[in-house]
């Protein structure tokens, strides 16, 4: 008992000067990491430490610790509170119509791409299709704005064609519909990439193969593209999953108005109009940030899990 | 030999084209109005080109100090944030890319977790609030000073490199300063150089961070200055169409509207052609991990 004792003490010694001779061997490789770790301290878990206010009743004059602890109350308004029921549920709604309706376009493009043969074409096309990923929602609004405009183009080609001008934005139905259609139109071409990256990486021996076999054009995507970009497209499509509460503030925030506003608000843009526009209660909005975030995080979490039973890797590790 | 097509191959040349001009002609036709005038913008919304352009749109914009200072607001964010990031996020790449040592596994997966998991809008309102740098550009150069996923990018990057270099160095007496500057980042100039175009991107599209923090609109970026031209002179659209002079005013909210849009949007535009093959070696840069 005693000698095992004196060996776990020495064992414990032993490991003491370990590590003390690894943070003195690599004191310089610390010295590269402290900016990024002042960084994280001082903004990243420092911001962290603020969410104990959700569990608070904020008064601006005690600050985040003196604020009186109130437990779950936020919570339990917030789940009482219909508004934000409706709110949640059109955040889920949305993303989910984003993952139906955007995510396979990209898929698409980049199979297509594919199979263009002209060298010039494809790069100018190229240029084209990613271009709109490197502009903000404000700019791309502004565009859109102009092009959807009442006497814009879009409502002109209807008009000429007998129809009647609508207010494309201003319209609930079209709204959500405007959504998806604007975001393949500013997204898709940048996420085929990585799908495209994927199919140059294919065997072409496994076309050649296909070819003899007597398989055509389709016969090609359906039985060798498709199977070989699998893995790419179901970890892209488990990470979009992951974010199902993240339904597109950017976007959402610059095309919304009056109007549409209800019929298209999400939790990030509840969230701003509560804190900066009413009364703000930054508890409440603390609390309502909070519950995305653990969401978003769990979300994360089981994803990663399933990826890994199904590929066999994960996206975290 | 001539290449033969199919019509197969003519169809999807055409979806592809056609698609291609949906993009393309949107951003077209917002410059066109930018150059056009209210009688002409009346007689031909489907435009292919203005056959008398007009500046005043510009002459508008461009006397208005606001679009200045939101160019130099913006500037002086990418002078500091852009450098300062790409270091910084290189520094933290290399020591977390070296051979585990006591903590490095623990650090890694702190900075990581900082991905998937943060404070939310208003603790981080709270923290720029306390820390006085509300109103300062600061606030918006602090923040996203250090992204984790362009650091992870580097650090794939870094992984890439034998370690054979690294050994050789330190058998010569280098210490790992000197090694990650002499050796590591002069390898890793193609990473840098897609790095610091996703952060000056970013930069130039930035607008939510100064809107939470900036209320003095001489302090505003570009976008955040775009955005308010936009977001106002859409409430005076329906008044200008309403009007019996209609015809007569030159300028319109319109033409306005898309002068300010390609003012912000042009310096993007001319130089993407160039650096876009940077862009796109970031994604193949392998999948992003921990």
């Amino acid at each position: 008992m005693k000698t095992s004792m004196a060996k776990q003490k020495k064992s414990k010694s032993l490991l003491r000067r370990e590590w003390v001779k690894s943070m003195v061997q690599n004191r310089y490789l610390y010295l590269l990491m402290l900016p990024a770790i002042i960084y994280l301290v001082m903004i990243s878990y420092r911001a962290m430490y603020g969410i104990l206010l959700a569990f608070k009743d904020y008064n601006p004059k005690l600050g985040i610790m003196g604020s009186e602890w109130i437990g779950l109350k936020h919570f339990k308004n917030m789940f009482t509170d219909p508004y934000f029921r409706h709110v949640l549920l059109n955040t889920i709604l949305i993303s989910f119509g984003r993952i139906i309706f955007t995510f396979p376009f990209a898929i698409i493009i980049a199979i297509a791409f594919n199979e263009l043969k002209q060298r010039h074409l494809k790069k100018t096309l190229q240029t084209i299709y990613t271009f709109p990923h490197f502009l903000s929602w404000v700019i791309v609004s502004g565009v859109i704005f102009n092009f959807l405009d009442y006497t814009g183009p879009v409502n002109s080609m209807v008009a000429a064609f007998g129809g009647e001008r609508k207010v494309f934005l201003g319209d609930k139905k079209l709204i959500t519909p405007i959504l998806y259609i604007t975001d393949i139109w500013k997204e898709s071409g940048w996420k085929s990439i990585i799908y495209l990256a994927a199919i140059t990486g294919i065997n072409s021996e496994l076309y050649e193969a296909a070819e003899l076999d007597g398989a055509g054009r389709w016969g090609k995507i359906w039985h060798v593209t498709l199977p070989c970009i699998r893995g790419t497209i179901l970890v892209m499509l488990t990470m979009r999953v992951g974010q199902v509460l993240n339904a597109g503030f950017d976007q959402i925030f610059n095309m919304s108005n009056t109007v549409v506003q209800s019929t298209i608000d999400i939790l990030d843009t509840y969230v701003y109009r509560i804190t900066f526009q009413q009364t703000p209660d930054f508890s409440y909005s603390t609390a309502v940030g909070l519950f995305k975030s653990v969401i978003g995080f769990t979300m994360v979490i089981l994803v990663n899990k399933l990826s890994k039973k199904m590929e066999g890797t994960g996206i975290l590790d | 030999m001539k290449k033969k097509y199919t019509v197969g191959d003519i169809v999807l040349v055409t979806i592809l084209v056609a698609w291609g001009l949906l993009i393309f002609y949107p951003f077209y036709n917002s410059i066109l109005v930018s150059f056009m005038s209210q009688a002409e913008y009346m007689r031909k919304p489907f435009a292919l080109w203005v056959s008398k352009p007009i500046l005043v749109a510009y002459e508008e914009i461009l006397s208005d100090s606001k679009f200045f200072y939101g160019y130099k607001s913006t500037l002086t964010i990418m002078l500091f944030r852009l450098p300062l990031a790409v270091l910084i996020e290189c520094m933290m790449a290399y020591a977390l890319s070296r051979k585990p040592f006591f903590m490095s596994k623990i650090i890694n997966n702190m900075t990581v977790f900082t991905m998937y998991f943060g404070g939310g809008t208003i603790p981080t309102y709270l923290m720029i609030k306390s820390y006085g740098l509300m109103n300062s550009l600061a606030s918006v150069v602090v923040i996203g000073l250090f992204s984790v996923y362009n650091m992870i990018l580097i650090k794939n990057f870094f992984y890439g490199i034998p370690d054979s270099l690294e050994e050789s160095a330190k058998l010569d007496g280098a210490n790992d300063i000197r090694i990650f500057a002499q050796i590591y980042m002069p390898l890793a100039k193609p990473i840098i150089a897609t790095i610091s175009l996703f952060t000056a991107v970013a930069v130039w599209n930035e607008w939510y961070s100064a809107m939470l923090y900036i209320s003095d609109s001489d302090k505003w970026p570009l976008q955040l200055v775009l955005r308010e031209i936009i977001s106002n002179a859409t409430s005076t659209v329906k008044e200008d169409l309403s009007g019996e002079d209609l015809m007569l005013k030159e300028t319109f909210a319109l033409n306005v509207q898309m002068a300010a849009v390609v003012v912000t949007m042009l310096p993007i535009m001319l130089v993407y052609p160039f650096v876009q093959k940077y862009f796109m070696g970031g994604l193949t840069v392998g999948a992003v991990k921990g």
